[in-house]
């Protein structure tokens, strides 16, 4: 009983520790504050449901996280088609705003929500709950240069995804000067070293 | 300020924003687990019954008659279905996916599954795929190593396996995927030594023309494989696309083909590489955001090619005459009958384009019972095509193969001849 006391404590502590931190993380996953509020409780309540466990883990923070982290991507496959039809631009779902969060901190969140589930996942480990790039791999079971590439590619799509957001006024697509009809001229990627 | 990627103050922001609820909250929500928990073990012994009593009961009172022709490499080492207990089974053929070259290099990913009253076992494996009216075309050699693999993806025979995939890595390996219930996609390396599992390569190798690119998940990183040794590489640059899918269909020689949608907008984009993705040539179709999925790309000389995207009302068609630079939308409507052509009726069905030598298109798209087919002299006006085959048709250098429980081959998608698949194997 003692053992029993002593572990809810862990979870205890470890709530007052941990669970802002993981809401902001699941919330640059999600792009749902609600959401990511629910998948934090949820993993504390699987903590404490089986509060032994809990004692016997290394790192509490990233335990929790990791639980969070498997019950979002249990939910993105659920609703994989309506995730589709949100990329797509079919369906709206807008970025919420939160009350003390600024709109280019908002922005950023609605960015996250464009690169894919691997590349978010990466940005959000590594720069939102400080995991070092061995860190990262480990925990997503990646190689070390794979994480290296995924952040250096989806920094630069959230470099383009803000900087075409940037001017409030211009228009989703800026037509090229003189568009031939019904065509679309090329434009060539810059060539940038991932390594 | 916008463009600033500032992430220790979202953080910051979002953690000061953040109201921590009641830890006793979590106690009664801890509750709920702990009796769902209970709940779920109760439900799985139950389960777990319902799919042995019968099987016990019926090895009690009387094997079932069934008794199943012996087939593949060695009978006497593979294990026979389960019976069921009215002894009522069927056995199936499909071919999955297909890929290779004709006349004597198709892999075909088959599943033979066992159904009966109980359960459908299912065993997917890798094997040749031959010319039935030619005697096969395969050297015997491949006869006595086919199929390559057995039992693959699948954890357990029941499981049911959707999206599965074959696509070309070396001239000697292909890449078996498929997704298990709501799953990471599974990645097998193929080779006539068996499957080993593929993990995504952590550096960059160079890459000459002739390498291939291949992906290990819809929409995710790009890699290569270099052909001279099967090295597989990370690419120093991927094209900035959405949704990305590379089209494995197209020959490496003819550039490697990348849709997508364009991130900012939502437009269907198509990227084209000829230096083995160290640079790419990215085009916006002048259409409004894909609804169903990513372009279509059909060519078969790597300049004259064709990108159909499905819309719920439709099919728009673009062309290309400077091997995808390029692109140009033909306003040509592509008639789809019945279902198909209701608003949403090609929503969630299998689809492909495939291109001829004689600059000639077939579409298929998958109906109820079969594909339904559409075919143009000149990949843009199309016309009902009765005369196809029975399953989905895939393209494979030098021709084409068609899926399904009839598997078929052609050099010209017009004239078809049946496939024979060697020693198929039953599932355990």
């Amino acid at each position: 009983m003692g053992d029993e006391l002593e572990a809810r404590e862990a979870v205890r502590q470890a709530y007052q520790a941990h669970y802002r931190r993981l809401v902001a993380a699941l919330y640059a996953l999600t792009g749902d504050h609600a959401e990511a509020q629910d998948l934090v409780q949820e993993a504390y309540a699987r903590a404490l449901a089986r509060p032994r466990q809990f004692l016997d883990v290394a790192d509490p923070e990233a335990w929790l996280r990791t639980v969070a982290m498997n019950m979002a991507r249990t939910r993105w496959r659920r609703r994989r088609l309506f995730d589709t039809l949100v990329r797509s631009g079919r369906v709206a779902r807008p970025v919420e705003s939160i009350p003390g969060v600024d709109a280019n901190r908002v922005a950023l969140v609605a960015a996250l929500q464009q690169l894919s589930q691997a590349t978010r996942e990466t940005i959000v480990l590594h720069h939102l709950a400080d995991m070092s790039v061995h860190e990262v791999a480990e925990a997503l079971g990646v190689p070390v240069g794979t994480v290296k590439a995924r952040l250096s590619r989806g920094r630069a799509m959230l470099a383009t995804l803000l900087s075409d957001a940037e001017p409030e006024t211009a228009p989703p697509v800026a037509p090229p000067a003189n568009p031939p009809r019904h065509k679309s001229a090329p434009n060539e990627q810059e060539v940038r070293d991932a390594g | 300020m916008p463009g600033e990627l500032d992430f220790r103050t979202l953080r910051d922001q979002i953690e000061a924003a953040t109201f921590m609820p009641d830890f006793s909250g979590l106690r009664r929500r801890a509750k709920r687990v702990r009796r769902r928990d209970r709940l779920a073990v109760v439900g799985a012994l139950f389960g777990t019954l319902a799919v042995f009593a019968p099987v016990a009961l019926a090895s009690v009172f009387g094997r079932p008659d069934y008794n199943p022709s012996p087939v593949g490499p060695d009978t006497s080492t593979i294990e026979q279905p389960t019976p069921s207990p009215t002894g009522k089974s069927t056995i199936s053929v499909q071919v999955r996916a297909a890929t290779g070259a004709l006349p004597d290099s198709i892999y075909a990913a088959v599943d033979v599954c066992v159904d009966n009253a109980v359960t459908r076992r299912c065993n997917l494996q890798v094997t040749m795929m031959h010319n039935e009216l030619d005697g096969g075309m395969t050297p015997a050699s491949n006869e006595q190593v086919t199929p390559f693999t057995i039992n693959a993806l699948r954890d357990n025979p029941a499981d049911r396996l959707d999206d599965v995939e074959l696509v070309p890595l070396t001239p000697k390996s292909v890449l078996l995927s498929g997704v298990i219930g709501a799953n990471p996609r599974i990645n097998m390396r193929v080779t006539a030594d068996g499957a080993t599992a593929v993990q995504p390569p952590p550096d960059v190798v160079p890459l000459s023309l002739g390498d291939r690119a291949f992906q290990l998940d819809s929409g995710g990183d790009i890699y290569g494989a270099r052909q001279s040794d099967g090295a597989l590489s990370r690419l120093v640059n991927e094209p900035l696309l959405g949704q990305r899918h590379v089209v494995t269909t197209i020959p490496p020689a003819q550039g490697w083909w990348v849709t997508g949608t364009d991130p900012r907008d939502g437009r269907p984009s198509i990227a084209v590489s000829r230096d083995q993705g160290r640079s790419w040539m990215i085009t916006a179709l002048t259409a409004p955001p894909n609804e169903l999925d990513t372009p279509t790309i059909a060519t078969f000389d790597g300049k004259t090619a064709h990108a159909y995207v499905r819309y719920s009302s439709g099919i728009r068609q673009f062309a290309s005459v400077d091997g995808g630079l390029s692109w140009a939308e033909v306003h040509k409507r592509i008639p789809l009958s019945g279902l198909l052509g209701n608003e949403g009726g090609l929503a969630g069905r299998e689809f492909g384009a495939l291109a001829r030598s004689d600059k000639s298109v077939l579409l298929w798209i998958q109906d109820v019972a079969k594909p339904v087919f559409l075919n143009s002299p000149d990949g843009k006006t199309f016309a009902p095509y009765p005369n196809g085959p029975t399953g989905g048709v895939v393209a494979i250098e030098g021709g084409y193969v068609t899926l399904g429980e009839h598997p078929a081959l052609s050099a010209d998608c017009t004239r078809w001849t049946p496939a024979r698949l060697p020693n198929p194997v039953q599932p355990r």
